[in-house]
């Protein structure tokens, strides 16, 4: 019983900490843009956090360039089971525009394992909002 | 014109120098040798121009130089050729404590050595990159490692 | 007293962008400060080197996703310099009306992030709410929200057709009557003007000695402004007013761009007015001959320069970038000294880093 409560309330009020692992900004503002009063997506229980511990879903943008790359390990072992991963962006899911260069290793998936991809380049609010959703359903 | 006053002065500190074949820029340069450098701040700050839009590493016809840009109602580029490993520059961070960032961009990028400049902390590069110079176009040799071989 | 090091770290509330920065405090009062930047070091200059010139136009776009579009000016700027290419007056005028559109789209984004930095979240949602207006405006003309791919070597793209040019007027005149407002709480709130009055002091002799451009620049008494005193594009046709005051603080920079955005307003309603006839693209040849060419501009931030080598073949011979956040960087361990730790968020909102821009 208490199982299905914690289940209802995972999949009605998904937590996300953005981190951004070395993108240009487009994907992030566009990300941004989901708390403001245009999409609003708080009004469907999603929340950014500031913690990785507090969250659920980390999304991330940008590739990872080789200074993040410790940093976007950590986090991830930092949040708490079950956690779940979204790669927003054609940088972060597969290097992008930026592919092939010196610091970059192309795409989040080489480093933690990603549920979600989302492309775009930049990727629209209503796609990362669909990815989320698509997400919670995978979760049910 | 201020910069066309002190185009006229660098062009006569200039005409000391080596005489080596460069590019055509579409706003004034002049080519200078690397222990020239900081007179010709003087001449500049004498005619009132400070600031220092970026300094630039390039590969022109026979060196690779390194390109001082000024700006004061047009532009006026300084043009150092890097003759060899051993040609070093100084570090105008003493009166332009502004250019710090783009010497540390020209040091870390193309291995050029600037005398006076804390240079052991990355700034661009990540903390454990083992690939040298990367805007180099031929493997860099670090100057600290050639004097160990000497 | 004993002193601390706080770590801002890559993952920061803050910071929207990764970026190290390590305060020293004795007390409440910042001592020390150090910077680290290089997590979005992607390597861009060495990249451009093994694409074509064409090519370019898209890497360059994403140099940093807010200021896209004069990335890619400047860069086609230079190319076309290089070229000796003369692009039509039409296309340069839709070109500045992206230009400034993204002027007005970014500082209503920095003001968001200052106002929610310093706890003013109805500000935050005001400002990027009425920045929905702005975007709306440039997916109308050029199709993309945030990256236009508007830019071509020799003009534009795109064209502008009669409907959306009614559509522009109508949407700049709401965004001015929402920037009145903007103006009206920078200039009298008081809790706006207690926590941003006073701090992160830059005298006119501090911006000379670090170089400093921009909104920055322009609070601190430095009255310099690329599009007036290098009339780039078509720039001397219009008519505007370049903004600046001596206070210095963050503060002062607030007014500043609240002040620019309402003029790069009037400057959209000018090109609306004046846009010529014509061609929105000359044929360029396929070969971009050898030599160098510097191109500047004024971005949101301040002066962009691209500096671009061709050796003759089929991609640059080299691509220097500088961007306007690198200048406000070195000066920010200056400008928190002495200050109390609660007022660091304000001042770093303040300067409008913009850290892809700078590692590039």
């Amino acid at each position: 019983m208490i199982n299905k409560i914690i289940q209802w309330a995972r999949r009605k009020s998904p937590w996300i900490l953005h981190f951004n692992s070395g993108g240009c900004n487009g994907c992030d503002i566009e990300l941004l843009s989901l708390l403001t009063p245009k999409m609003d997506v708080e009004r469907l229980g999603i929340m950014k956090e500031s913690s990785p511990r507090h969250a659920d879903i980390l999304v991330c943008t940008g590739p990872v360039t080789a200074q993040t790359e410790a940093r976007l390990k950590r986090i991830y072992e930092q949040m708490p089971a079950p956690k779940w991963v979204i790669a927003a962006g054609s940088c972060s899911c597969t290097g992008g525009v930026f592919s092939g260069a010196y610091n970059i290793h192309d795409g989040i998936d080489n480093v933690i394992p990603v549920d979600v991809y989302i492309p775009g380049c930049p990727c629209r609010p209503e796609a990362i909002v669909d990815g989320v959703v698509k997400l919670l359903e995978k979760v049910k | 014109m201020t910069v066309g006053n002190a185009f006229v002065e660098l062009q006569k500190l200039s005409s000391e120098a080596e005489d080596i074949s460069f590019s055509e820029l579409n706003e004034k340069q002049v080519i200078l040798s690397a222990d020239q450098l900081l007179p010709a701040i003087k001449i500049l700050h004498e005619n009132d121009i400070y600031h220092l839009s970026t300094i630039t590493g390039v590969y022109d016809k026979e060196h690779l130089c390194l390109l001082y840009h000024f700006w004061k109602e047009e532009g006026i580029t300084l043009r150092i050729p890097i003759i060899d490993e051993k040609t070093s520059v100084e570090t105008l961070t003493k009166t332009i404590p502004g250019a710090l960032f783009y010497e540390r961009e020209a040091a870390e990028m193309f291995g050029i050595q600037i005398d006076g400049l804390d240079t052991s902390e990355k700034m661009f590069l990540p903390d454990n990159w083992k690939g040298g110079a990367p805007m180099r176009k031929e493997p860099a040799v670090a100057p600290a490692e050639e004097k160990e071989e000497d | 007293m004993s002193r601390v090091t706080i770590p801002i770290g890559p993952q920061h509330p803050l910071l929207k962008e990764p970026m190290s920065f390590n305060i020293t405090l004795e007390g409440e009062n910042v001592i020390d400060s150090a910077l680290r930047l290089g997590y979005v070091h992607r390597g861009i200059e060495k990249l451009a080197e093994t694409r074509s010139f064409i090519q370019n136009i898209t890497l360059f776009e994403r140099v940093c996703g807010i200021c896209s579009h004069i990335h890619t000016t400047t860069y086609c700027q230079a190319v076309e310099g290089l070229l000796e290419l003369e692009v039509p007056r039409r296309a340069v005028y839709i070109r500045m009306l992206l230009c400034e559109l993204e002027r007005i789209h970014s500082h209503l984004l920095w003001m968001g992030v200052l106002a929610k930095n310093i706890g003013l979240n109805t500000v935050f949602m005001y400002s990027w709410r009425d920045r929905e207006i702005v975007l709306d405006l440039m997916e109308e003309i050029s199709g993309g929200r945030v990256s236009h791919a508007i830019n071509t070597i020799g003009g534009v793209r795109k064209d502008l057709k009669e409907g959306q040019v009614q559509k522009l007027s109508e949407g700049l005149s709401v965004l001015s009557e929402r920037v009145d407002e903007l103006l009206r709480i920078v200039d009298n709130d008081r809790s706006f003007k207690a926590r941003t009055q006073g701090i992160g002091f830059l005298s006119e002799e501090d911006v000379r000695r670090y170089c400093v451009v921009g909104p920055v620049a322009r609070a601190s008494g430095v009255d310099v402004d690329l599009r007036k005193n290098v009339p780039y594009a078509c720039y001397d046709e219009l008519s505007f007013k370049v903004v600046s005051m001596t206070e210095g603080d963050v503060w002062a920079r607030s007014m500043v761009r609240i002040h620019e955005t309402s003029e790069a307003i009037r400057l959209c309603e000018q090109i609306i007015e004046k846009l010529p006839e014509g061609e929105i693209a000359a044929t360029a040849k396929r070969k971009v001959p050898a030599g160098e060419f510097i191109s500047r501009s004024e971005a949101p931030r301040g002066e962009v320069v691209y500096f671009v080598k061709s050796d003759g073949s089929q991609t640059p011979a080299r691509v220097k970038v500088r961007t306007p956040t690198l200048t406000a960087l070195i000066t920010l361990p200056r400008q928190l000294s002495g200050l109390q730790m609660a007022d660091v968020s304000a001042v770093v909102a303040g300067v409008d880093l913009c850290i892809a821009c700078a590692d590039r």
